[in-house]
């Protein structure tokens, strides 16, 4: 229960930071500023970069692109995920089968390669880092959603309603998914986590947001370049983004002791 | 289990060829192409047709993929067009440092999260095993990358211990200190997942009738936990090892763009920004079948550990 909680606290404050940015920033996230690597004080609560620009605005103008990405892409990824699990699990047989080889083939390619060879069709954009992200979610999904559909479709609840002529899509809808909400939704949180550490280094390595925008891997990677004068900069992006990340993967894992209050109850240091 | 793995190789080398087929199809249809990087944007319309029939682009996809194909298969996998060097030739020289470097960070990852699991497994439910929890949870989060940033401040440009990046060549002495910041930054997310794994299977095992019995034998804690419970619990473990590699892989690739290493990661950044079809390809087939040969291997050894798979 903890880690629900801690996970949720984490989470939430890093999107308020992220929502706050829209209503209230510190200082303007591109305006040059006379002071460069500023340590923390209270004027730049993180500092300030090499061109004297506020560390604190840019990380919350910044969160905005990882959040934005790392949710499209999971909800985009999740779903056609899902769909195609679902669909391969009901269908079955050799059809089934090999709908599920395209998760496969996904997962043998490293998410960084795909969105390099993305970026080289559709340029260096939020969109094809998004589309990458979302092809390198979708197996998870896909694979989870297949075998639960495999087990209960021959319970009786399923049975019940083939017999009482519902329609295939009826019965994956209405009467299999619901009973996958609960690990879908730790498997979404986990993913969300993931995608965010995508994003950074796909942004990192200078796809996605362009500059001057600020995006957390690209201001990691203009703070590496002066690591050696100020490591303030370069600390306090990659600080958030894995409080974000650590909050999400907390949260997936409370989420899950949740979902299964045996384990919880029969191994008394799951609690924690 | 012949059976077996001849079926692992097939569907390993059906993944390699579907990957390059959806990786030429995918750049194939880029706008702009090599012939128009290679003339440049002042060219006359007649040098750039010649430059395409000189590349080859002028015909039809299927009989280039085919061409491409028959020759990769002879080890013949194209020019770049970036680098003047054949493709092969690169990838070899990129392999020669994306290799060790993934190699040098799953032995670390291995060590790491071997000890820390067995650690936290041997004291369940207690301080210690709260706490290297945490930090694993920790571990866990951070961006490989960062990590590595970070390192490189402290170590290579704050105090001058190692390099910061770049890489002299195999012949040189010390070539291996290149290696150790950037493999240290990938393990240890690997290594605090490792340690997840090894201490849930060993907590699993340790719940089990034969650990009761190795107890009421009056066997000491540390043999039960070292020699039966591990024993049990390298099944879900292997497992763990196959997945852990190929997210290694794809960390080994962002990885090296930090610390300048020219292996894989690196050419395919470079690659990318040329739109260097064949060294892309030759890159995302070397991925692929690297990828495909460890979860292939770690299905080997989970099928060697537990029968019961074989057989189905």
């Amino acid at each position: 229960m903890t880690s629900l909680r801690l996970g949720a606290i984490l989470v939430g404050l890093g999107l308020g930071l992220v929502l706050l940015g829209l209503i209230w920033l510190p200082a303007p996230p591109t305006a040059l500023g006379p002071v460069r690597f500023s340590p923390p004080s209270l004027r730049h609560p993180l500092g300030t970069d090499w061109f004297g620009r506020d560390t604190l605005s840019r990380v919350m103008v910044g969160g905005r692109v990882s959040w934005a990405v790392a949710a499209i892409a999971v909800g985009v990824g999740g779903t056609v995920g899902i769909l195609l699990g679902a669909v391969a699990g009901h269908t079955g047989g050799i059809v089934g089968e090999a709908l599920m080889r395209v998760p496969d083939l996904l997962l043998a390619f490293p998410a960084v390669l795909v969105a390099l060879l993305l970026a080289t069709v559709l340029g260096p954009g939020l969109l094809g880092v998004t589309l990458a992200i979302a092809l390198f979610t979708l197996p998870y999904f896909a694979r989870l959603t297949h075998s639960s559909v495999l087990a209960l479709r021959e319970e009786e609840f399923v049975v019940a309603a083939r017999a009482a002529g519902c329609s295939a899509g009826r019965i994956v809808l209405r009467h299999i998914l619901p009973n996958l909400s609960s690990p879908l939704l730790v498997q979404a949180s986990v993913s969300l986590g993931s995608a965010f550490l995508a994003e950074a280094a796909l942004s990192y390595l200078g796809l996605g947001i362009q500059p001057p925008d600020p995006a957390w891997g690209r201001m990691l990677r203009e703070a590496q370049t002066y690591v050696g004068h100020s490591p303030w900069p370069a600390v306090f992006p990659g600080l958030i983004l894995g409080l974000t990340v650590l909050g999400l993967n907390l949260l997936g894992d409370g989420l899950r002791d949740l979902a299964d209050p045996l384990t919880r109850r029969l191994i008394p240091w799951r609690r924690s | 289990m012949l059976r077996f793995v001849l079926g692992r190789a097939v569907a390993l080398l059906g993944t390699v060829l579907f990957a390059a087929l959806a990786v030429f199809l995918l750049l194939t249809v880029i706008p702009g192409d090599a012939a128009r990087l290679v003339v440049g944007p002042e060219a006359t319309p007649e040098a750039y047709r010649a430059a395409r029939e000189a590349l080859g682009l002028d015909r039809p996809w299927p009989a280039r993929f085919g061409d491409w194909l028959g020759r990769a298969l002879r080890g013949d996998l194209g020019m770049s067009w970036v680098y003047p060097w054949p493709v092969g030739e690169l990838l070899v020289r990129a392999l020669g440092i994306t290799l060790p470097l993934a190699l040098l960070a799953i032995a670390v990852a291995s060590i790491l999260g071997l000890s820390v699991g067995l650690l936290a497994s041997s004291h369940l439910g207690r301080a210690a095993d709260l706490g290297l929890m945490a930090l694993a949870q920790i571990g866990l989060a951070v961006p490989e990358f960062w990590v590595g940033i970070l390192l490189m401040g402290w170590f290579a440009v704050g105090w001058r211990i190692l390099p910061a990046g770049g890489f002299p060549g195999w012949g040189e002495p010390g070539a291996v200190a290149y290696l150790v910041l950037p493999a240290l930054a990938l393990a240890l997310p690997r290594g605090a997942y490792l340690a997840r794994m090894v201490r849930a299977a060993v907590a699993d095992v340790l719940s089990s009738d034969a650990i009761r019995t190795a107890r009421a034998k009056g066997l000491p804690e540390r043999r039960v936990i070292l020699v039966h419970a591990l024993r049990g619990a390298l099944v879900p473990v292997a497992a763990a090892f196959g997945l852990t590699f190929a997210r290694l892989m794809a960390g080994t690739l962002v990885i090296e763009n930090v610390f300048s290493l020219p292996g894989l990661g690196w050419y395919a950044v470079r690659a990318a920004d040329g739109r260097d079809l064949y060294l892309l390809l030759g890159i995302a087939v070397t991925a692929a079948a690297l990828v495909g040969l460890v979860s292939a291997g770690a299905d080997l050894v989970y099928a060697f550990l537990n029968p019961r798979i074989r057989y189905r």
